[in-house]
Protein backbone atom coordinates (compact mmCIF):
# COMPACT_ATOMS: atom_id res chain seq x y z
CA UNK A 1 0.00 0.00 0.00
CA UNK A 2 1.49 3.29 -0.98
CA UNK A 3 0.91 6.66 0.66
CA UNK A 4 -1.46 9.10 -1.04
CA UNK A 5 0.03 12.63 -0.89
CA UNK A 6 -3.22 14.34 -1.77
CA UNK A 7 -4.71 13.23 1.54
CA UNK A 8 -2.07 15.00 3.61
CA UNK A 9 -3.39 17.24 6.33
CA UNK A 10 -3.81 20.73 4.89
CA UNK A 11 -4.64 24.02 6.50
CA UNK A 12 -8.04 23.89 4.85
CA UNK A 13 -9.01 20.43 6.12
CA UNK A 14 -12.40 20.41 7.71
CA UNK A 15 -14.07 17.76 9.76
CA UNK A 16 -16.16 15.77 7.33
CA UNK A 17 -19.18 15.17 9.54
CA UNK A 18 -21.16 13.11 7.03
CA UNK A 19 -18.24 10.79 6.44
CA UNK A 20 -17.75 10.31 10.15
CA UNK A 21 -21.43 9.51 10.69
CA UNK A 22 -21.19 6.86 7.96
CA UNK A 23 -18.15 5.36 9.65
CA UNK A 24 -19.74 5.48 13.09
CA UNK A 25 -22.78 3.61 11.80
CA UNK A 26 -20.58 0.53 11.39
CA UNK A 27 -19.80 0.40 15.12
CA UNK A 28 -22.74 -0.82 17.24
CA UNK A 29 -20.92 -0.26 20.55
CA UNK A 30 -20.87 3.49 19.90
CA UNK A 31 -24.62 3.58 20.20
CA UNK A 32 -24.96 3.22 23.96
CA UNK A 33 -25.46 5.25 27.09
CA UNK A 34 -23.15 5.21 30.07
CA UNK A 35 -24.46 6.61 33.35
CA UNK A 36 -27.32 8.18 31.43
CA UNK A 37 -25.11 9.91 28.87
CA UNK A 38 -23.97 8.98 25.37
CA UNK A 39 -20.76 7.00 25.48
CA UNK A 40 -17.67 9.02 24.62
CA UNK A 41 -15.09 6.33 24.00
CA UNK A 42 -11.58 7.74 24.22
CA UNK A 43 -9.72 4.59 25.20
CA UNK A 44 -8.89 3.26 21.73
CA UNK A 45 -5.24 2.60 22.53
CA UNK A 46 -6.42 0.05 25.09
CA UNK A 47 -8.73 -1.56 22.58
CA UNK A 48 -10.62 -0.30 19.58
CA UNK A 49 -14.29 -0.91 18.97
CA UNK A 50 -15.33 -3.44 16.34
CA UNK A 51 -17.40 -2.86 13.18
CA UNK A 52 -20.36 -5.09 12.31
CA UNK A 53 -18.27 -6.64 9.55
CA UNK A 54 -15.88 -8.08 12.13
CA UNK A 55 -18.58 -9.04 14.62
CA UNK A 56 -20.44 -10.73 11.78
CA UNK A 57 -17.38 -12.61 10.58
CA UNK A 58 -16.81 -14.14 14.01
CA UNK A 59 -20.48 -14.89 14.48
CA UNK A 60 -20.79 -16.36 10.97
CA UNK A 61 -17.81 -18.57 11.57
CA UNK A 62 -19.38 -20.07 14.66
CA UNK A 63 -22.77 -20.37 12.93
CA UNK A 64 -21.46 -22.22 9.92
CA UNK A 65 -17.90 -23.35 9.30
CA UNK A 66 -16.93 -23.93 12.88
CA UNK A 67 -14.61 -26.93 12.54
CA UNK A 68 -11.05 -27.59 13.53
CA UNK A 69 -8.32 -26.82 11.03
CA UNK A 70 -5.72 -28.75 9.07
CA UNK A 71 -6.40 -32.24 10.30
CA UNK A 72 -9.92 -32.97 9.08
CA UNK A 73 -10.95 -34.76 5.93
CA UNK A 74 -14.45 -33.42 5.91
CA UNK A 75 -16.05 -30.41 4.26
CA UNK A 76 -16.25 -28.17 7.32
CA UNK A 77 -12.64 -28.91 8.20
CA UNK A 78 -11.60 -27.88 4.73
CA UNK A 79 -13.68 -24.69 4.90
CA UNK A 80 -12.19 -23.86 8.25
CA UNK A 81 -8.67 -24.41 7.00
CA UNK A 82 -9.46 -22.31 3.94
CA UNK A 83 -10.58 -19.31 5.93
CA UNK A 84 -7.74 -19.64 8.41
CA UNK A 85 -5.15 -19.73 5.63
CA UNK A 86 -6.96 -16.97 3.75
CA UNK A 87 -6.62 -14.84 6.88
CA UNK A 88 -2.94 -15.68 7.04
CA UNK A 89 -2.44 -14.60 3.44
CA UNK A 90 -4.44 -11.42 4.01
CA UNK A 91 -2.21 -10.50 6.93
CA UNK A 92 0.88 -11.18 4.83
CA UNK A 93 -0.39 -8.83 2.11
CA UNK A 94 -1.46 -6.26 4.70
CA UNK A 95 2.00 -5.86 6.18
CA UNK A 96 4.02 -6.54 3.03
CA UNK A 97 5.47 -9.91 4.04
CA UNK A 98 7.08 -12.03 1.32
CA UNK A 99 4.75 -14.95 1.93
CA UNK A 100 2.08 -16.20 4.27
CA UNK A 101 4.70 -18.59 5.69
CA UNK A 102 6.13 -15.60 7.53
CA UNK A 103 2.88 -14.99 9.40
CA UNK A 104 2.30 -16.76 12.72
CA UNK A 105 -1.00 -16.38 14.55
CA UNK A 106 -0.64 -15.84 18.28
CA UNK A 107 -3.09 -14.63 20.89
CA UNK A 108 -1.79 -11.10 20.79
CA UNK A 109 1.22 -8.78 20.85
CA UNK A 110 2.26 -9.82 24.35
CA UNK A 111 2.34 -13.47 23.36
CA UNK A 112 4.22 -12.62 20.16
CA UNK A 113 6.93 -10.84 22.12
CA UNK A 114 7.12 -13.62 24.71
CA UNK A 115 7.46 -16.03 21.78
CA UNK A 116 10.50 -14.19 20.47
CA UNK A 117 12.02 -13.86 23.96
CA UNK A 118 11.56 -17.57 24.69
CA UNK A 119 12.80 -18.76 21.34
CA UNK A 120 15.80 -16.46 21.23
CA UNK A 121 16.70 -17.36 24.81
CA UNK A 122 16.87 -20.98 23.76
CA UNK A 123 18.61 -20.63 20.42
CA UNK A 124 20.41 -17.31 20.23
CA UNK A 125 20.94 -15.34 23.42
CA UNK A 126 23.95 -16.02 25.66
CA UNK A 127 24.80 -14.54 29.06
CA UNK A 128 26.36 -11.15 28.54
CA UNK A 129 24.61 -10.54 25.21
CA UNK A 130 22.89 -7.18 24.87
CA UNK A 131 19.23 -6.48 24.12
CA UNK A 132 18.34 -2.83 23.44
CA UNK A 133 14.92 -1.33 24.26
CA UNK A 134 13.67 2.25 24.60
CA UNK A 135 12.74 3.73 27.97
CA UNK A 136 9.13 4.13 26.85
CA UNK A 137 8.41 0.49 26.05
CA UNK A 138 5.17 -1.08 27.26
CA UNK A 139 5.64 -3.70 29.98
CA UNK A 140 4.91 -6.40 27.41
CA UNK A 141 8.10 -5.37 25.60
CA UNK A 142 10.10 -4.90 28.76
CA UNK A 143 9.20 -7.57 31.31
CA UNK A 144 10.04 -10.57 29.06
CA UNK A 145 13.55 -9.12 28.62
CA UNK A 146 13.96 -8.27 32.32
CA UNK A 147 13.03 -11.88 33.02
CA UNK A 148 15.79 -13.00 30.65
CA UNK A 149 18.23 -10.63 32.35
CA UNK A 150 17.42 -12.35 35.62
CA UNK A 151 17.23 -15.88 34.25
CA UNK A 152 19.94 -15.88 31.62
CA UNK A 153 22.16 -12.95 32.48
CA UNK A 154 21.64 -10.92 29.30
CA UNK A 155 22.41 -7.18 29.43
CA UNK A 156 19.65 -4.64 28.90
CA UNK A 157 20.34 -1.20 27.49
CA UNK A 158 17.71 1.51 27.22
CA UNK A 159 17.56 4.23 24.57
CA UNK A 160 16.50 7.37 26.46
CA UNK A 161 13.45 9.29 25.31
CA UNK A 162 13.09 13.05 25.41
CA UNK A 163 10.12 14.71 27.10
CA UNK A 164 8.67 14.81 23.56
CA UNK A 165 8.66 11.02 23.60
CA UNK A 166 11.24 10.88 20.83
CA UNK A 167 14.08 8.38 21.12
CA UNK A 168 17.56 9.85 21.35
CA UNK A 169 19.22 8.38 18.27
CA UNK A 170 22.72 9.61 19.10
CA UNK A 171 22.61 7.69 22.36
CA UNK A 172 21.21 4.70 20.44
CA UNK A 173 24.24 4.86 18.15
CA UNK A 174 26.57 5.00 21.13
CA UNK A 175 24.87 2.04 22.80
CA UNK A 176 25.16 0.05 19.56
CA UNK A 177 28.86 0.84 19.26
CA UNK A 178 29.80 0.25 22.86
CA UNK A 179 27.69 -2.70 23.96
CA UNK A 180 29.02 -6.24 23.75
CA UNK A 181 27.23 -8.65 21.40
CA UNK A 182 24.14 -6.64 20.54
CA UNK A 183 21.80 -9.44 19.54
CA UNK A 184 18.41 -7.73 19.45
CA UNK A 185 16.85 -4.31 19.30
CA UNK A 186 13.20 -4.48 20.36
CA UNK A 187 11.23 -1.26 20.08
CA UNK A 188 7.69 -0.03 19.74
CA UNK A 189 6.38 1.33 16.46
CA UNK A 190 4.72 4.04 18.57
CA UNK A 191 4.48 4.72 22.29
CA UNK A 192 1.17 3.94 23.96
CA UNK A 193 1.97 6.63 26.55
CA UNK A 194 3.20 9.64 24.60
CA UNK A 195 1.96 8.73 21.12
CA UNK A 196 5.48 9.35 19.74
CA UNK A 197 6.06 7.41 16.53
CA UNK A 198 9.60 6.08 16.43
CA UNK A 199 11.69 6.26 13.21
CA UNK A 200 11.69 2.48 12.97
CA UNK A 201 13.07 2.36 9.42
CA UNK A 202 16.13 4.34 10.42
CA UNK A 203 16.54 2.58 13.75
CA UNK A 204 16.35 -0.80 12.01
CA UNK A 205 19.05 0.29 9.57
CA UNK A 206 21.24 1.41 12.45
CA UNK A 207 20.74 -1.88 14.28
CA UNK A 208 21.51 -3.89 11.14
CA UNK A 209 24.89 -2.21 10.78
CA UNK A 210 25.79 -3.95 14.00
CA UNK A 211 24.30 -7.28 13.00
CA UNK A 212 21.45 -7.20 15.48
CA UNK A 213 18.01 -8.71 15.03
CA UNK A 214 15.17 -6.21 15.13
CA UNK A 215 11.76 -6.73 16.71
CA UNK A 216 9.03 -4.13 16.34
CA UNK A 217 6.16 -4.02 18.83
CA UNK A 218 3.48 -2.89 16.40
CA UNK A 219 0.54 -2.86 18.83
CA UNK A 220 0.03 0.88 18.21
CA UNK A 221 1.45 0.66 14.69
CA UNK A 222 -0.78 -1.05 12.15
CA UNK A 223 -3.89 0.81 13.20
CA UNK A 224 -2.54 4.25 12.26
CA UNK A 225 0.21 3.53 9.72
CA UNK A 226 0.77 1.61 6.51
CA UNK A 227 3.23 -1.08 7.51
CA UNK A 228 5.64 -2.69 5.04
CA UNK A 229 7.93 -5.05 6.91
CA UNK A 230 10.29 -5.42 3.96
CA UNK A 231 10.70 -1.65 3.78
CA UNK A 232 11.28 -1.48 7.53
CA UNK A 233 13.72 -4.36 7.28
CA UNK A 234 12.77 -5.80 10.66
CA UNK A 235 13.07 -9.47 11.54
CA UNK A 236 9.96 -9.62 13.74
CA UNK A 237 6.82 -7.50 13.80
CA UNK A 238 4.09 -8.10 16.36
CA UNK A 239 0.57 -6.73 16.62
CA UNK A 240 -2.87 -7.50 18.05
CA UNK A 241 -6.15 -7.69 16.16
CA UNK A 242 -8.14 -6.04 18.91
CA UNK A 243 -6.41 -2.67 18.60
CA UNK A 244 -7.18 -2.53 14.88
CA UNK A 245 -10.91 -3.22 14.93
CA UNK A 246 -10.48 -7.00 15.03
CA UNK A 247 -11.42 -9.49 17.74
CA UNK A 248 -9.62 -10.00 21.02
CA UNK A 249 -7.59 -13.16 21.48
CA UNK A 250 -5.77 -13.14 18.16
CA UNK A 251 -2.57 -11.46 17.10
CA UNK A 252 0.28 -11.80 14.69
CA UNK A 253 4.00 -12.42 14.81
CA UNK A 254 5.78 -11.79 11.52
CA UNK A 255 9.02 -13.80 11.33
CA UNK A 256 11.28 -13.12 8.36
CA UNK A 257 11.77 -16.32 6.38
CA UNK A 258 15.55 -16.27 6.63
CA UNK A 259 15.15 -16.80 10.38
CA UNK A 260 12.87 -19.84 10.23
CA UNK A 261 15.75 -22.28 10.71
CA UNK A 262 17.20 -20.41 13.67
CA UNK A 263 13.96 -19.54 15.47
CA UNK A 264 12.69 -22.64 17.20
CA UNK A 265 9.10 -23.31 18.31
CA UNK A 266 7.73 -21.58 21.39
CA UNK A 267 4.85 -23.86 22.27
CA UNK A 268 4.80 -27.58 21.67
CA UNK A 269 2.02 -29.99 20.94
CA UNK A 270 -0.48 -30.96 18.34
CA UNK A 271 -0.45 -29.31 14.95
CA UNK A 272 3.18 -28.20 14.93
CA UNK A 273 4.76 -31.61 14.40
CA UNK A 274 5.72 -33.83 11.52
CA UNK A 275 6.41 -37.13 13.30
CA UNK A 276 6.24 -37.96 17.00
CA UNK A 277 7.88 -40.92 18.72
CA UNK A 278 7.99 -41.62 22.44
CA UNK A 279 11.42 -40.08 22.72
CA UNK A 280 11.80 -37.66 19.87
CA UNK A 281 9.89 -35.39 17.53
CA UNK A 282 10.37 -33.71 14.17
CA UNK A 283 8.61 -30.42 13.54
CA UNK A 284 6.41 -29.19 10.74
CA UNK A 285 7.54 -26.44 8.42
CA UNK A 286 7.04 -22.77 9.28
CA UNK A 287 4.62 -21.26 10.05
CA UNK A 288 2.90 -24.40 11.34
CA UNK A 289 5.74 -25.35 13.65
CA UNK A 290 5.02 -22.13 15.51
CA UNK A 291 1.34 -22.84 16.14
CA UNK A 292 0.54 -25.57 18.65
CA UNK A 293 -2.99 -26.61 19.52
CA UNK A 294 -6.31 -25.49 18.14
CA UNK A 295 -5.97 -21.92 16.92
CA UNK A 296 -8.46 -19.08 17.35
CA UNK A 297 -9.91 -19.63 13.88
CA UNK A 298 -12.91 -17.42 14.54
CA UNK A 299 -10.47 -14.74 15.64
CA UNK A 300 -8.49 -15.14 12.43
CA UNK A 301 -11.72 -14.83 10.44
CA UNK A 302 -12.44 -11.65 12.37
CA UNK A 303 -8.94 -10.32 11.72
CA UNK A 304 -9.41 -10.98 8.00
CA UNK A 305 -12.64 -8.98 8.15
CA UNK A 306 -10.88 -6.19 10.08
CA UNK A 307 -8.17 -5.91 7.45
CA UNK A 308 -10.78 -5.86 4.70
CA UNK A 309 -12.64 -3.18 6.63
CA UNK A 310 -9.53 -1.04 6.95
CA UNK A 311 -8.36 -1.49 3.36
CA UNK A 312 -11.60 -1.75 1.38
CA UNK A 313 -14.49 -0.25 3.35
CA UNK A 314 -12.65 2.59 5.03
CA UNK A 315 -10.67 5.21 3.19
CA UNK A 316 -7.60 4.60 5.34
CA UNK A 317 -5.82 7.81 4.45
CA UNK A 318 -8.94 9.87 5.16
CA UNK A 319 -9.34 8.05 8.47
CA UNK A 320 -5.76 8.81 9.51
CA UNK A 321 -6.19 12.43 8.46
CA UNK A 322 -9.34 12.64 10.56
CA UNK A 323 -7.46 11.21 13.55
CA UNK A 324 -4.72 13.80 13.19
CA UNK A 325 -7.25 16.63 13.03
CA UNK A 326 -9.00 15.30 16.13
CA UNK A 327 -5.62 15.03 17.86
CA UNK A 328 -4.86 18.67 17.05
CA UNK A 329 -8.24 19.73 18.35
CA UNK A 330 -7.80 17.71 21.56
CA UNK A 331 -4.33 19.07 22.24
CA UNK A 332 -5.43 22.64 21.56
CA UNK A 333 -8.33 22.20 23.97
CA UNK A 334 -6.23 20.64 26.73
CA UNK A 335 -3.56 23.31 26.47
CA UNK A 336 -6.28 25.86 27.24
CA UNK A 337 -7.25 24.26 30.56
CA UNK A 338 -5.37 25.64 33.53
CA UNK A 339 -3.44 23.04 35.47
CA UNK A 340 -3.33 20.44 32.69
CA UNK A 341 0.15 19.26 31.77
CA UNK A 342 0.51 17.09 28.67
CA UNK A 343 3.21 14.48 28.02
CA UNK A 344 4.92 14.06 24.69
CA UNK A 345 4.55 17.66 23.57
CA UNK A 346 6.63 18.64 20.60
CA UNK A 347 6.91 15.07 19.38
CA UNK A 348 6.26 14.49 15.70
CA UNK A 349 4.94 12.38 14.13
CA UNK A 350 2.44 11.37 16.76
CA UNK A 351 -0.31 8.79 17.05
CA UNK A 352 -3.66 10.18 18.28
CA UNK A 353 -2.81 9.59 21.94
CA UNK A 354 -2.55 12.25 24.65
CA UNK A 355 -1.47 11.59 28.23
CA UNK A 356 -1.85 14.39 30.73
CA UNK A 357 -1.78 15.03 34.45
CA UNK A 358 -2.92 17.78 36.79
CA UNK A 359 -0.50 18.45 39.64
CA UNK A 360 -2.27 18.11 42.97
CA UNK A 361 -5.20 16.14 41.54
CA UNK A 362 -5.13 12.36 41.50
CA UNK A 363 -5.70 10.72 38.13
CA UNK A 364 -8.02 8.18 39.73
CA UNK A 365 -10.38 10.92 40.89
CA UNK A 366 -10.40 12.59 37.46
CA UNK A 367 -11.12 9.38 35.57
CA UNK A 368 -13.82 8.31 38.03
CA UNK A 369 -15.65 11.60 37.68
CA UNK A 370 -15.22 11.67 33.89
CA UNK A 371 -16.89 8.27 33.82
CA UNK A 372 -19.94 9.93 35.34
CA UNK A 373 -20.13 11.99 32.15
CA UNK A 374 -19.97 8.87 29.99
CA UNK A 375 -16.34 9.54 29.10
CA UNK A 376 -14.05 6.51 28.85
CA UNK A 377 -10.40 7.38 29.32
CA UNK A 378 -7.63 5.41 30.97
CA UNK A 379 -5.92 6.40 34.21
CA UNK A 380 -2.81 5.04 35.80
CA UNK A 381 0.58 3.89 34.63
CA UNK A 382 -0.53 2.49 31.25
CA UNK A 383 2.01 -0.32 31.59
CA UNK A 384 4.91 2.12 31.39
CA UNK A 385 5.85 2.32 35.07
CA UNK A 386 9.64 2.80 34.77
CA UNK A 387 9.42 5.83 32.50
CA UNK A 388 6.64 7.47 34.50
CA UNK A 389 8.65 6.93 37.67
CA UNK A 390 11.68 8.51 35.97
CA UNK A 391 9.52 11.49 35.06
CA UNK A 392 8.34 11.73 38.67
CA UNK A 393 4.77 10.72 37.94
CA UNK A 394 2.60 8.04 39.49
CA UNK A 395 0.06 8.07 36.74
CA UNK A 396 -1.63 10.04 34.03
CA UNK A 397 -4.96 10.24 32.25
CA UNK A 398 -4.75 9.01 28.68
CA UNK A 399 -7.21 9.91 25.94
CA UNK A 400 -6.68 7.92 22.74
CA UNK A 401 -8.64 8.54 19.58
CA UNK A 402 -9.94 6.73 16.55
CA UNK A 403 -11.38 7.99 13.27
CA UNK A 404 -14.89 7.34 14.63
CA UNK A 405 -14.51 9.93 17.40
CA UNK A 406 -15.98 13.33 16.64
CA UNK A 407 -15.07 16.93 17.29
CA UNK A 408 -18.29 17.12 19.33
CA UNK A 409 -17.12 14.26 21.55
CA UNK A 410 -13.82 15.97 22.20
CA UNK A 411 -15.62 19.23 23.03
CA UNK A 412 -17.88 17.35 25.45
CA UNK A 413 -14.84 15.68 27.03
CA UNK A 414 -13.08 19.02 27.49
CA UNK A 415 -16.19 20.55 29.03
CA UNK A 416 -16.57 17.62 31.41
CA UNK A 417 -12.89 17.80 32.33
CA UNK A 418 -13.20 21.49 33.21
CA UNK A 419 -16.18 20.76 35.47
CA UNK A 420 -14.38 17.87 37.10
CA UNK A 421 -11.24 19.91 37.74
CA UNK A 422 -13.30 22.80 39.12
CA UNK A 423 -14.73 20.38 41.62
CA UNK A 424 -11.52 18.53 42.48
CA UNK A 425 -9.03 21.37 42.23
CA UNK B 1 -26.44 3.54 67.38
CA UNK B 2 -25.83 0.21 65.71
CA UNK B 3 -23.88 0.06 62.45
CA UNK B 4 -27.16 -0.57 60.67
CA UNK B 5 -28.66 2.59 62.13
CA UNK B 6 -25.62 4.61 61.15
CA UNK B 7 -25.90 3.25 57.62
CA UNK B 8 -29.55 4.31 57.44
CA UNK B 9 -28.50 7.79 58.57
CA UNK B 10 -25.81 7.93 55.89
CA UNK B 11 -28.30 6.93 53.19
CA UNK B 12 -30.71 9.61 54.44
CA UNK B 13 -27.93 12.23 54.33
CA UNK B 14 -27.33 11.44 50.66
CA UNK B 15 -30.96 11.98 49.79
CA UNK B 16 -30.27 15.70 49.97
CA UNK B 17 -28.29 15.36 46.76
CA UNK B 18 -30.02 14.40 43.57
CA UNK B 19 -27.24 15.00 41.10
CA UNK B 20 -24.46 12.36 40.96
CA UNK B 21 -21.80 15.07 40.92
CA UNK B 22 -23.24 16.51 44.12
CA UNK B 23 -23.14 13.04 45.69
CA UNK B 24 -19.46 12.75 44.76
CA UNK B 25 -18.98 16.24 46.19
CA UNK B 26 -20.46 15.09 49.46
CA UNK B 27 -18.23 12.00 49.54
CA UNK B 28 -15.20 14.19 48.94
CA UNK B 29 -16.29 16.56 51.72
CA UNK B 30 -16.70 13.64 54.12
CA UNK B 31 -13.14 12.66 53.27
CA UNK B 32 -11.85 16.16 53.88
CA UNK B 33 -13.56 16.48 57.25
CA UNK B 34 -12.75 12.94 58.38
CA UNK B 35 -9.63 11.98 60.30
CA UNK B 36 -6.42 11.83 58.28
CA UNK B 37 -3.19 10.05 58.89
CA UNK B 38 -0.05 12.09 59.36
CA UNK B 39 2.86 11.25 57.08
CA UNK B 40 4.59 9.17 59.74
CA UNK B 41 1.50 6.98 60.01
CA UNK B 42 1.31 6.32 56.27
CA UNK B 43 3.39 3.16 56.50
CA UNK B 44 3.73 0.48 53.79
CA UNK B 45 2.12 -2.15 56.02
CA UNK B 46 -1.07 -0.12 56.28
CA UNK B 47 -1.61 0.05 52.51
CA UNK B 48 -4.62 -1.81 51.16
CA UNK B 49 -4.16 -3.87 47.99
CA UNK B 50 -6.78 -3.70 45.28
CA UNK B 51 -7.06 0.07 45.02
CA UNK B 52 -5.90 2.15 42.09
CA UNK B 53 -4.80 4.92 44.44
CA UNK B 54 -3.01 4.51 47.75
CA UNK B 55 -5.27 3.82 50.72
CA UNK B 56 -3.93 3.40 54.25
CA UNK B 57 -6.05 1.89 57.00
CA UNK B 58 -5.14 1.45 60.64
CA UNK B 59 -7.14 0.09 63.54
CA UNK B 60 -6.91 -0.10 67.30
CA UNK B 61 -8.96 -1.77 70.00
CA UNK B 62 -10.18 0.23 73.04
CA UNK B 63 -12.53 -1.10 75.70
CA UNK B 64 -13.62 -4.00 73.50
CA UNK B 65 -14.42 -1.75 70.50
CA UNK B 66 -12.49 -1.27 67.29
CA UNK B 67 -11.59 2.22 66.02
CA UNK B 68 -10.41 2.84 62.47
CA UNK B 69 -8.52 5.65 60.77
CA UNK B 70 -7.89 5.85 57.02
CA UNK B 71 -6.41 8.13 54.40
CA UNK B 72 -5.76 8.16 50.65
CA UNK B 73 -3.83 10.21 48.13
CA UNK B 74 -6.98 10.40 45.98
CA UNK B 75 -10.03 12.27 47.28
CA UNK B 76 -12.84 9.87 46.28
CA UNK B 77 -11.26 6.82 47.98
CA UNK B 78 -10.52 9.08 50.97
CA UNK B 79 -14.20 9.93 51.13
CA UNK B 80 -15.24 6.30 50.78
CA UNK B 81 -12.76 5.37 53.51
CA UNK B 82 -14.20 8.10 55.75
CA UNK B 83 -17.72 6.74 55.21
CA UNK B 84 -16.57 3.23 56.05
CA UNK B 85 -14.52 4.17 59.10
CA UNK B 86 -17.45 6.29 60.28
CA UNK B 87 -19.76 3.31 59.99
CA UNK B 88 -17.51 0.70 61.55
CA UNK B 89 -15.63 2.65 64.25
CA UNK B 90 -16.69 2.25 67.85
CA UNK B 91 -18.19 -1.20 67.55
CA UNK B 92 -17.37 -4.65 68.83
CA UNK B 93 -15.59 -7.08 66.45
CA UNK B 94 -18.64 -9.36 66.24
CA UNK B 95 -20.94 -6.58 65.09
CA UNK B 96 -18.34 -5.51 62.50
CA UNK B 97 -17.90 -9.05 61.20
CA UNK B 98 -21.65 -9.60 60.92
CA UNK B 99 -22.38 -6.42 59.00
CA UNK B 100 -22.56 -6.26 55.18
CA UNK B 101 -22.74 -2.68 53.90
CA UNK B 102 -25.51 -2.00 51.49
CA UNK B 103 -25.34 1.73 51.06
CA UNK B 104 -23.57 2.20 47.71
CA UNK B 105 -26.66 1.34 45.67
CA UNK B 106 -28.95 3.09 48.13
CA UNK B 107 -27.09 6.39 47.96
CA UNK B 108 -27.56 6.28 44.19
CA UNK B 109 -23.99 5.58 43.17
CA UNK B 110 -24.44 1.87 42.42
CA UNK B 111 -23.40 2.30 38.79
CA UNK B 112 -20.47 4.50 39.67
CA UNK B 113 -19.00 2.80 42.70
CA UNK B 114 -20.01 -0.85 42.46
CA UNK B 115 -17.71 -3.07 44.54
CA UNK B 116 -16.61 -4.95 41.43
CA UNK B 117 -14.72 -1.89 40.32
CA UNK B 118 -11.24 -1.37 41.64
CA UNK B 119 -12.13 1.68 43.71
CA UNK B 120 -10.99 -0.16 46.76
CA UNK B 121 -14.46 -0.37 48.28
CA UNK B 122 -14.50 -4.13 48.71
CA UNK B 123 -10.81 -4.21 49.57
CA UNK B 124 -11.39 -1.64 52.32
CA UNK B 125 -14.37 -3.52 53.73
CA UNK B 126 -12.35 -6.73 53.68
CA UNK B 127 -9.46 -5.12 55.53
CA UNK B 128 -11.82 -3.59 58.10
CA UNK B 129 -13.17 -7.06 58.77
CA UNK B 130 -9.67 -8.57 58.82
CA UNK B 131 -8.71 -6.18 61.60
CA UNK B 132 -11.90 -7.02 63.52
CA UNK B 133 -11.19 -10.72 63.17
CA UNK B 134 -7.61 -10.27 64.35
CA UNK B 135 -8.74 -8.31 67.41
CA UNK B 136 -11.43 -10.87 68.14
CA UNK B 137 -8.92 -13.75 68.04
CA UNK B 138 -6.60 -11.85 70.38
CA UNK B 139 -9.45 -11.36 72.83
CA UNK B 140 -10.31 -15.06 72.90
Amino acid sequence: MKSNPSSQLSANSVFNDTQVEDWRAFFPALDQQVNGRPLIYLDNAATSLRPIQVIGAVSDYYSTINANVHRANHFLGHQSTKIYEAARQRVADFIGASSSGEIVFTKGTSESINFVAASLSEHVLQPGDTVILTESEHHSNMVPWIHLKQRLGIRLEYIPVEPSGEADLSVFERILEQSPNVRLVSIAHASNLTGAVHPIHEMTRMAKRFGALVMIDGAQGVVHHRVDVKEIGCDFYAFSAHKMYGPMGVGVLYIKEALHEMVGPYQFGGGMIDAVHFDRVSYAAAPYKYEAGTPNVAGAAGLLAAIDFMTKTLDFDAAVTQEQMLLGHLEAGLSGIRGVSMLGQGGHPKDPIVSFYVPGVHHYDIATMLDGFGVAVRAGHHCVQPLLRKWGLEGTIRASLSFYNTKGEIDAFLKALKRVLAMLG
Amino acid sequence: MTIKEKEAQLIEDFELFEDWMDKYGYIIDLGKSGASLDDASKREELLINGCQSRVWLEAEMKDGQVYYRADSDAVIPKGIAAMLTGLFSGHRPDEILDFSPDFVDKIGLGQHLSPTRSNGLSAMIQQIKNYALAFKSKEA
